[in-house]
């Protein structure tokens, strides 16, 4: 489903590259975990896979096409395939629960049903967003504002919009990160079921490895922009030190 | 002299007689920000979506805005003819610019994150604007849209001043007929409106949807103020009387002298504003001083505030006579109350947890602002300064027209004696002059990293 070749990422005015020959594939319905120290490149690697980097050399295919190749409406589309859950900070805080979840559904919707959405939402609508709520348990917060959740709680609904969007690849850059242990185990284990329901490509990056080890098919190792092998974390451990 | 300007004429028939000017005022300021905003959203909005053609978009929104006010008004006339319609009319040109412009670097301000998460969704530019950088912008959108017109009512005043009609022709003719008393009264009025559009402001900023409920008023305004005449044909000979802009030698050799003379009103009078803004800014910032100490600095602030450079001019000029002294504390006066204002609200929005975390070591308040809220506020504190001398540039050549020196004297003397070719050479100079002091500034805040653009 993801197939990623050679890629290689130097940001301007930085002489060594941020990602160097990478190469992943992630089939329908598998679960891989990348993990790895801040800065080594990992929401780099994200932000490559949905097309906002300038790339040096690779090749990244979604779903049999070149998203790096893409232009315009054709990246639009590919995109809409790609679910991306980052780090917090990348919902709307002002505007209600609905709203957030359901901009999952605008790579799919005319303009017309977009602007109407906003300030005349039909129940048909929020029901969709209501069901996608229930899947992360936090249905009652629909109508609440966003900024007025607690962090997990935000983090819960960018997954219910990744839900909407329906994707074939799903990206989680360190969804957990800022989250109390239970609720990264249930908010994990979430993830991977869905993924498993839906046969959807699930690449996730993790800074603990008990969690990549308890809930992942597969686990990746990125440091200084180079993915290797995962070999346990004692390995891990004595590598880094 | 200035015993004349005392006590007010608050006589009930004079106050009834300003009802109609009054009116005329807020009408074409109200009429020019409803094209304004219908012009300008748009524009800021495509600036702000980066798409083909956003950076010439953004040229052409910083060269429209670095025309003076004053300087379209007096173009305005010559094609719409004396009255209101003229003024709103250049309101209308200038605070297009100018909120295409704000708004812009408030759109391309805005966090990048949630932007790239509706991108990776797939929607489109439009969608994204609509479900990101609106609704992340709104509250600096609505306060800056608040902050412009206000600033569009003074500009209301001043553009009445040369053939708008409302309160600035009335006040042209109060001074010129020595009737110092209505001057003041005059004066007490625009403070008393200026801090009446403070309070709604106040109001927007909590329900930005009553912002709709404007629309209406401001239909109200443009049939009002539609203009009776276009005078084509007389503004195509006139404007074609301006081309090619000339100047004869003498006023070549003089042109130094003026320039350094609107640098010197210009620069003189931001210092003199920053100087005095720096404690009456700290004795109004809420978090800093007692509530009653913030209230009284406040209201002082707003009274300098209200009233625009070109009326303290008029108001100098007959005190301390015509030249550049009169121009430098005109500015100064008005930049005082801006400032200090700003200054304030910088205080005052500082981010909460450095802020606390100090306090939680038991410092004390003095060593709290010396330590967490002058360091976080300073940044903002610098972009409006340097934003205000960006602005008294141009304003310093606007209160020259009015006989406070410098480059705009000698503007005005040309339209007087219908030197038109003149008049606009000077018109030039001076787009040039605001464009240098609008890319120094910009330029400036590039290289020390202050990004953010929030007043």
């Amino acid at each position: 489903m993801l197939l990623i070749q050679n890629l290689t990422v130097r940001y301007r005015r930085k002489a060594t590259a941020t990602l160097r020959e990478v190469s992943i594939s992630v089939g329908a319905g598998e679960r891989v975990a990348i993990i790895g120290p801040s800065g080594s490149g990992k929401t780099t690697l994200f932000r490559a896979i949905s097309g906002f980097v300038p790339t040096e050399t690779g090749r990244i295919m979604v779903a049999g096409a070149d998203i790096l190749q893409a232009r315009g409406g054709q990246l639009r589309t590919l995109r809409r395939g790609i679910g991306v859950i980052a780090q917090q900070h990348d919902l709307i805080e002002r505007m209600r629960v609905y709203h957030n979840v359901m901009a999952g559904a605008l790579g799919r919707w005319s303009t017309t049903r977009a602007l109407r959405f906003l300030f005349w939402p039909l129940c048909g609508e929020l029901d969709e967003a209501r069901v996608a709520l229930e899947r992360v348990g936090i249905a009652e917060k629909l109508r609440a504002r966003t900024g007025e959740l607690s962090g997990g709680q935000q983090q819960r609904v960018a997954i219910a919009r990744a839900l909407v969007q329906q994707p074939v690849i799903m990206l989680a850059d360190e969804p957990v990160a800022s989250l109390d242990p239970d609720l990264s185990q249930h908010i994990l284990s979430l993830l991977c079921q869905l993924a498993g329901e839906a046969r959807i490509a699930l690449l996730c990056s993790l800074h603990q490895h008990d969690l990549a080890e308890r809930y992942f098919d597969r686990i990746l190792h990125l440091q200084g922009g180079v993915l290797s092998d995962y070999a346990g974390p004692a390995v891990q451990f004595a590598t880094a030190s | 002299m200035l015993a004349g300007f005392f006590p007010p004429d608050l006589s009930l028939s004079y106050l009834a007689a300003l009802t109609v000017p009054l009116m005329q005022t807020i009408s074409m300021a109200a009429g020019g920000m409803l094209i304004a905003c219908l012009i300008g959203l748009p524009l800021a909005m495509f600036v702000g979506a980066q798409v083909r053609g956003a950076r010439l978009a953004y040229g052409l929104l910083s060269g429209l805005r670095a025309i003076p006010d004053l300087t379209l008004a007096i173009l305005c006339v010559v094609v719409v003819g004396i009255g209101p319609a003229a003024g709103m009319l250049a309101l209308a040109i200038f605070y297009a610019a100018m909120i295409g412009k704000v708004f812009a670097d408030l759109f391309l301000a805005a966090d990048w994150r949630p932007i790239e998460a509706l991108r990776s969704v797939g929607a489109t530019r439009l969608m994204v604007a609509f479900y990101g950088l609106l609704p992340m912008t709104l509250t600096n959108l609505v306060s800056m849209g608040c902050y412009s017109f206000e600033c569009a009512v003074r500009a209301a005043v001043i553009v009445g001043a040369v053939g708008g009609g409302g309160l600035g022709a009335e006040l042209v003719g109060t001074i010129n007929a020595f009737d110092y008393g209505r001057a003041t009264t005059l004066i007490i009025l625009l403070v008393i409106v200026v801090s009446a559009l403070d309070s709604l402001s106040w109001l927007l900023r909590r329900h930005p949807r009553a912002v709709l409920l404007l629309i209406p008023l401001g239909l109200a305004a443009l049939w009002a103020n539609w203009p009776e005449t276009l005078a084509l044909r007389h503004a195509a000979t006139t404007i074609g009387g301006m081309f090619p802009p000339a100047l004869p030698l003498p006023a070549l050799q003089a042109l130094p002298r003026l320039l350094l003379e609107t640098a010197f009103i210009a620069g003189a009078g931001t210092l003199l504003a920053a100087v005095l803004a720096v404690p009456l800014g700290l004795l109004a910032a809420r978090n800093l001083v007692p509530a009653p100490v913030a209230m009284a600095t406040r209201m002082l602030l707003e009274v300098l505030r209200a009233v625009p450079e070109v009326i303290w001019g008029l108001v100098l000029v007959t005190l301390v006579g015509v030249g550049p002294i009169a121009g430098v504390v005109a500015l100064g006066l008005h930049s005082v109350g801006v400032l200090g204002k700003l200054y304030a609200e910088a205080c005052e929005n500082v981010r909460r947890a450095p802020v606390q975390a100090l306090e939680a070591t038991g410092a004390r308040r003095l060593a709290v602002a010396c330590y967490a809220i002058l360091p976080l506020a300073s940044a903002p504190v610098a972009i409006h300064t340097l934003f205000r001398l960006e602005w008294n540039l141009r304003a310093a050549s606007v209160v020259g027209m009015i006989g406070a020196g410098g480059i705009g004297q000698a503007l005005y003397n040309a339209q007087q004696l219908f030197f038109y070719d003149q008049m606009m050479a000077y018109v030039l100079i001076t787009w040039a002059i605001v464009l240098l002091a609008d890319a120094l500034s910009d330029w400036t805040r590039r290289r020390l990293g202050w990004a953010t653009v929030i007043a």
